[in-house]
């Protein structure tokens, strides 16, 4: 018994050294975490910038109000030019008294710049080394990342990291397209679905933004629903009034009506943060080409069965001075059917939607039309998916949605889909839409009564 | 043999399924996924039945010798002459599964999760770990296999449950993948999956009795055929082809996408711990194997002696690859010749066994 005593303290002795580790041991104390990483185009050709936002954990003590600093207290940007994003590392390691990790690291943002010009020999970067996290979440920054990094400033939230995850991961935010990096790195590599990032910017580039969201407000607008369409000439006038001083236009199409078309960068909201995270930015193989505004972002979210839920403010014929406010909730995924029998592709989809009224008009008894608001919702939801569709066959030629992937259970092997050649046949694919949508819930009253006066 | 030392049918059926499965934890859902595209799953099933049919006929042929191990079978066939032969092209077949799985595990080691410490040091500890687990012998091995094999199973269940959420079924389409050739033609390669069960025929005298045996080793095919569909079905509905291909290690990579809520992430620090217990199970009763194939065919009294030898020679072939990128075509390549030699082996034994002793007069 006391031999095995022995023999069991000699074991825990040796076990000491060994379980101490040596070459890879890593201190806390002595590592920079990377929360945010901002990539833009460097001096020279094939050099980029990279921002490297660190948190700073003495500055964050997990409360909002006693003794932690403020959001922009808790992390600090290095800027560094670099042919790749180790060797901005190696050089920061030799800046920042501690090694950087980009274990922590919650968000990539790449300028539009790069973007436009293609994403391929930067990605592969972070798909190869284990040190980054596949649910990484990958943005574009309307202007500069290294801007779009210094402009992060939470105004309820001490630390950074959290402020990403709320921002990227809300299931109420459906005006961004949720999109991590792993994602992003298999639609590119596997060719059978186009990138949305989401779009990311910062209020002091609203000029440049406004004059490309007023173009594409008003191509929108022109496509949108009819019965909206059928509105008073001072209704008219009032919104382009609006419009004018704002500077952004408003959608006028039934589904979210008189909602503006928001993008990062042209929001007219005042905050003293100046971080913006709303729309999107399509990409066609690996170039981005174009953005998606708030509302398309959601048509997207509906469409991709990501969405979760969220208010949405509907058009009435019944009540055209109020709109109504619903909360939109998707029931189940869409279903989608591709049917390539003949050389036109033709997209069948339907939608399975659930609303809740929020907020009803007070000069009618919507409760008493249900039906009626129903079959005028679904031909909303209809006529705006039907026109996103349109732009991203018609206008973009950009497979954003996947249906490649639906189109391949009509072949047996990859040499009868190679045959088919999908990628050519997208831009003539004929959709179909149908929307299965139920009001379910009128909230705490079932039945509004009209004033007893009139 | 002394009953105690006897293997029961968990005790068999745990170590045999840990033999046979663990290559899908490492490289083989890769190698089929290049073979047929995302119609890997299909080719694991075709693979199984196949296997087990082969293994069916197999123990059916060999029930006539028994309970004796096949290189005693071959004693009794062709004379020590045959034993030798016999036991040279067994032991090749498990040092070529052996070296190059065993190399696996510290290369994996390294590249997940201590990219600083030299390699070699990691393969002397792990040569260490494996040769203490031989000494312990057969027993050991075996009770340990059975005591964290059902334990290992079910915490895999439960990973691997977590990563459902990520699977899209579009991912099975074509359903075909690269086509009926790459399927049930160049799919056969895969055979190999199941060409472990060689040692179940080499540790006959272990066993209890042969019955016990016959259903350790039908259980362990049904169960890593099982195991091997599950893995690789799962692994094509989360990761569409091509991009399916790219990953080194495919099990592995499943696992790091396991985020619960915003506080259960890296889960895959517990699959690591996962894949050490299954390595160093798995290379220590190969090791046991390979001493004791020795020990039979020059009827040594001990194996204990040869243990320090072979971990060396098996840690020097293991390193004969220079790169990882080399170790995956070799171990592609010994893949397509293993599986036919591992099955022909019982089957040409029993063979020539019915034939020498057509009288009907077994051994036992």
């Amino acid at each position: 018994m006391k031999k095995k005593l022995i023999m069991l303290l000699l074991l825990l002795c040796f076990s000491v050294p060994i379980l101490s580790s040596c070459y890879d041991y890593k201190e806390p104390n002595n590592i920079a975490y990377v929360i945010a990483l901002g990539i833009d185009k460097g001096n020279s050709k094939g050099i980029y910038k990279y921002s490297i936002q660190y948190a700073r954990p003495t500055q964050i003590t997990g409360g909002t109000s006693e003794g932690g600093g403020k959001g922009e207290d808790t992390s600090e940007i290095l800027s560094i030019e670099s042919p790749s994003i180790y060797s901005a590392i190696n050089l920061a390691n030799h800046i920042i008294s501690k090694t950087f990790t980009l274990s922590h690291t919650k968000v990539i943002v790449l300028s539009e710049e790069i973007a436009k010009e293609g994403i391929a020999p930067i990605i592969d970067a972070f798909g190869r080394n284990s040190d980054i996290r596949p649910t990484v979440y990958f943005c574009i920054a309307n202007d500069s990342a290294e801007k779009y990094l210094n402009s992060v400033k939470p105004s309820i939230e001490i630390n950074p990291a959290k402020y990403y995850e709320l921002i990227f991961e809300n299931n109420s935010s459906s005006y961004t397209p949720f999109n991590d990096m792993q994602k992003i790195y298999f639609n590119y590599k596997n060719g059978l679905r186009d990138n949305v990032i989401p779009y990311v910017g910062t209020a002091e580039s609203k000029e440049k933004q406004n004059s490309q969201s007023n173009e594409s407000g008003n191509e929108e607008n022109s496509k949108n629903g009819e019965e909206a369409s059928t509105k008073t000439t001072s209704e008219t006038q009032n919104e382009e009034s609006a419009n004018t001083q704002k500077n952004v236009p408003l959608n006028k199409g039934g589904f979210e009506y008189h909602v503006k078309n928001y993008l990062s960068g042209n929001m007219d909201i005042a905050i003293s943060n100046e971080s913006e995270e709303i729309g999107a930015a399509v990409f066609k193989e690996d170039r981005m080409i174009d953005t998606l505004n708030d509302i398309e972002c959601k048509i997207y979210n509906i469409i991709n069965g990501t969405y979760k839920n969220g208010y949405t403010v509907i058009y009435s014929k019944y009540t055209p001075s109020s709109p109504i406010t619903i909360l939109l909730v998707q029931k189940k995924k869409p279903s989608i059917i591709v049917n390539v029998e003949n050389d036109i592709p033709q997209i069948n989809i339907k939608l399975y939607l659930n609303g809740d009224f929020i907020s009803t008009a007070y000069e009618d008894m919507i409760e008493d039309n249900v039906d009626g608001f129903e079959a005028e919702t679904q031909k909303y939801i209809e006529d705006a998916v039907l026109t996103f569709l349109y732009k991203t066959s018609k206008e973009y030629d950009s497979d954003i949605l996947g249906f490649a992937s639906y189109a391949k259970r009509s072949f047996l092997t990859y040499k009868e889909l190679n045959n088919y050649n999908w990628e050519g046949k997208y831009k003539d694919a004929q959709f179909n839409v149908t929307v299965d949508f139920n009001i379910e819930r009128t909230g705490l009253i079932i039945r509004s009564e009209k004033n007893t006066k009139e | 043999m002394n009953n105690k030392f006897l293997l029961g049918k968990k005790e068999l059926s745990c170590t045999l399924i840990n033999l046979i499965t663990i290559k899908m934890l490492f490289v083989y859902p890769r190698i089929m996924i290049i073979n047929s595209g995302n119609a890997a799953w299909i080719q694991c099933l075709y693979v199984s039945v196949i296997a087990i049919l082969l293994y069916l006929a197999c123990i059916k042929l060999y029930e006539k010798i028994g309970s004796i191990s096949i290189l005693e079978a071959c004693d009794k066939i062709g004379g020590k002459p045959l034993k030798i032969i016999i036991g040279i092209i067994t032991t090749a077949i498990l040092v070529s599964n052996i070296a190059m799985n065993i190399r696996l595990l510290p290369e994996s080691i390294k590249t997940v999760l201590l990219p600083l410490t030299p390699i070699n040091l990691l393969f002397i500890v792990f040569l260490a770990a494996i040769a203490l687990g031989a000494y312990f012998g057969i027993y050991s091995i075996c009770r340990i296999h059975a005591l964290f094999i059902p334990v290992i199973t079910i915490c895999l269940a439960i990973l691997f449950l977590f990563i459902i959420p990520h699977a899209d079924v579009n991912n099975l389409f074509p359903i075909l993948g690269l086509g009926t050739y790459n399927l049930f033609v160049t799919g056969l390669d895969s055979l190999s999956i199941f060409s472990d069960i060689l040692v179940l025929f080499i540790l006959m005298p272990y066993c209890k009795n042969f019955s016990i045996a016959k259903k350790s080793g039908l259980n362990a095919m049904i169960t890593s055929a099982v195991m091997s569909f599950l893995i690789i079905f799962l692994y094509v509905l989360v990761y569409s082809y091509p991009t399916s291909t790219e990953f080194i290690f495919p099990s592995y990579q499943m696992t790091r996408l396991i985020k619960i809520g915003d506080f259960f992430q890296r889960i895959e620090a517990f699959f690591e711990y996962i894949w050490a217990i299954l390595m160093l199970l798995y290379s220590s009763a190969y090791l046991f194997v390979i001493c004791y194939i020795w020990k039979e065919i020059f009827d040594l009294k001990y194996y204990r002696e040869l243990i320090l030898p072979f971990a060396i020679i098996i840690g020097g072939i293991s390193f004969i690859p220079g790169t990882l990128m080399e170790l995956y075509k070799i171990s592609e390549i010994i893949a397509r010749i293993t599986p036919s030699i591992s099955f022909l082996i019982p089957i040409l034994v029993s063979v020539a066994y019915r034939v020498k002793y057509r009288s009907k007069i077994t051994l036992q």
